[in-house]
């Protein structure tokens, strides 16, 4: 008994000694009985989202088809938005319906089949969706190898109406400039997560060679062609305006003092560059204004 | 014709499935690529039990990341498979749609489809010529077909 003695702690022996009298800070109370009834959830939690209007299974008349699939041709007309969300939609009912399905089947009931039917036609509308977003994939895919083939008339058909209007500095073809670098070669006017790459070279030449040939007679100072990138990009970025285009033509010249000619190789990360000072220097004349009204 | 080395390629395969429904194929030597026999009724995708000793077919839950030479797990989150919520989850769009509302009919003539490049080709011009059109909103408004 000595040698048990040993192994004995302090605390144990203390117990023994008041006789496992439980300390008088702390309350007993009442146990609480493992039932359903005893359990609260919160009404948010997550995994309401497995059961149909927060009941255990939905009713007789909930478990009937009410109304029809989505159809590729509903589909067609919603935005991408709109068809993520109603994917989503679709995937949490699969969940609800087949978290009770499996309840039907272990009590083998007829109901299953009714749960497999209503499954049915939600899968259907998910591929209606499916079905639609590879449709405009593919139509993406057509309409840019159709562009390869065709789209340098239009371009050029585009130029020449451009030319021959009379006054181009109306919002009119602001607006419609604005639509074409957008739409043909990406080029968003805010350079709102803009990629630099050979799309925006040929968008950046094509505008910057509108406003060069419309403007080039009426500008006293004479520059024969556009010799880099870098001049391609001040004419584009300022052009669009007879007064523009002289202060860009002016910084040009500026520009040709370095004798500077970028190579085709470097094209992309000087326009990087330059895009990337355009956006800080946005960012800091929309700064001050943000702290102030802070 | 399909090595180890070619599957990962794919050649002129566009995907996996489609490199697995063709069991008629054959490697150099004669054998199957797989299965026993080239009958049509056995050109369905396998399971992970089925296919010869080249087979693996997983269950799209593994490959995020590399083992070392000490027997630690990377994980590298650029694979990790990630799920895009809608960022406005409270949709007014239900998983299905009124028997009442008919089914819209869409036309396309003069074209080959809803996919002919030519047509789409055509829109982008029209909205570089107008802009966005807009429509009026309203509850009352129903459309008609």
């Amino acid at each position: 008994m000595v040698g048990i003695a040993h192994f004995s702690t302090a605390a144990t022996r203390l117990a023994r000694a008041s006789g496992y009298r439980v300390a008088s800070n702390i309350k007993l109370r009442k146990p609480i009985l493992p039932t359903i009834d005893n359990i609260k959830v919160r009404e948010d939690h997550p995994l309401w989202e497995f059961f149909y209007k927060k009941s255990f299974v939905r009713s007789n008349e909930d478990l009937e088809i009410q109304g029809r699939s989505w159809t590729v041709q509903d589909l067609r007309k919603k935005s991408f938005e709109d068809l993520h969300a109603l994917w989503y939609v679709c995937l949490k009912e699969m969940n609800r319906i087949q978290r009770e399905e499996i309840l039907y089947e272990d009590i083998s009931s007829s109901k299953v089949q009714q749960c497999m039917n209503l499954e049915d036609s939600i899968k259907n509308s998910m591929l209606s969706i499916k079905q639609v977003l590879s449709e405009r994939e593919a139509s993406l895919r057509n309409a840019q190898s159709e562009f390869k083939i065709i789209g340098d008339e239009y371009l050029q058909e585009f130029k020449s109406t451009y030319l021959e209007s009379e006054n181009v500095e109306t919002d009119e073809w602001f607006d419609k400039l604005e639509r074409l670098q957008y739409a043909i070669y990406g080029i968003n006017s805010t350079y709102e997560s803009v990629v630099i790459n050979e799309d925006f070279l040929n968008g950046i030449r094509y505008i910057s060679s509108l406003y060069f040939e419309k403007f080039q007679d009426k500008c006293d100072i004479k520059l024969e062609s556009l010799k880099d990138i870098v001049e391609v990009y001040k004419i584009f970025e300022n052009g669009s305006t007879l007064e523009g285009f002289k202060v860009a033509c002016e910084g040009i010249l500026e520009y040709r003092n370095n004798d500077l000619v970028i190579p085709a190789s470097k094209e992309i990360m000087v326009i990087q560059n330059l895009v990337d000072e355009k956006i800080n220097e946005a960012n800091q004349i929309a700064e001050p204004e943000t702290t102030h009204a802070n | 014709m399909f090595s180890a080395a070619h599957t990962s390629t794919r050649s002129f395969h566009t995907s996996t499935p489609a490199l697995l429904k063709r069991p008629w194929k054959t490697y150099k030597d004669g054998t199957l690529f797989y299965g026993q026999s080239k009958a049509g009724n056995k050109r369905l995708s396998l399971s992970t039990k089925q296919g010869n000793k080249n087979f693996y077919k997983g269950t799209r839950s593994s490959g995020i990341g590399h083992i070392s030479n000490k027997g630690k797990y990377t994980i590298d989150y650029q694979k990790v498979r990630t799920f895009v919520t809608p960022a406005d989850m409270s949709t007014p769009l239900k998983p299905l749609v009124s028997a009442n509302v008919p089914i819209p009919k869409n036309t396309f003539k003069g074209y080959t489809g809803i996919t002919d490049g030519r047509l789409w080709l055509n829109k982008v011009k029209e909205y570089i010529e107008t802009g966005d059109v807009q429509f009026e909103k309203s509850d009352t408004y129903v459309e008609k077909y």
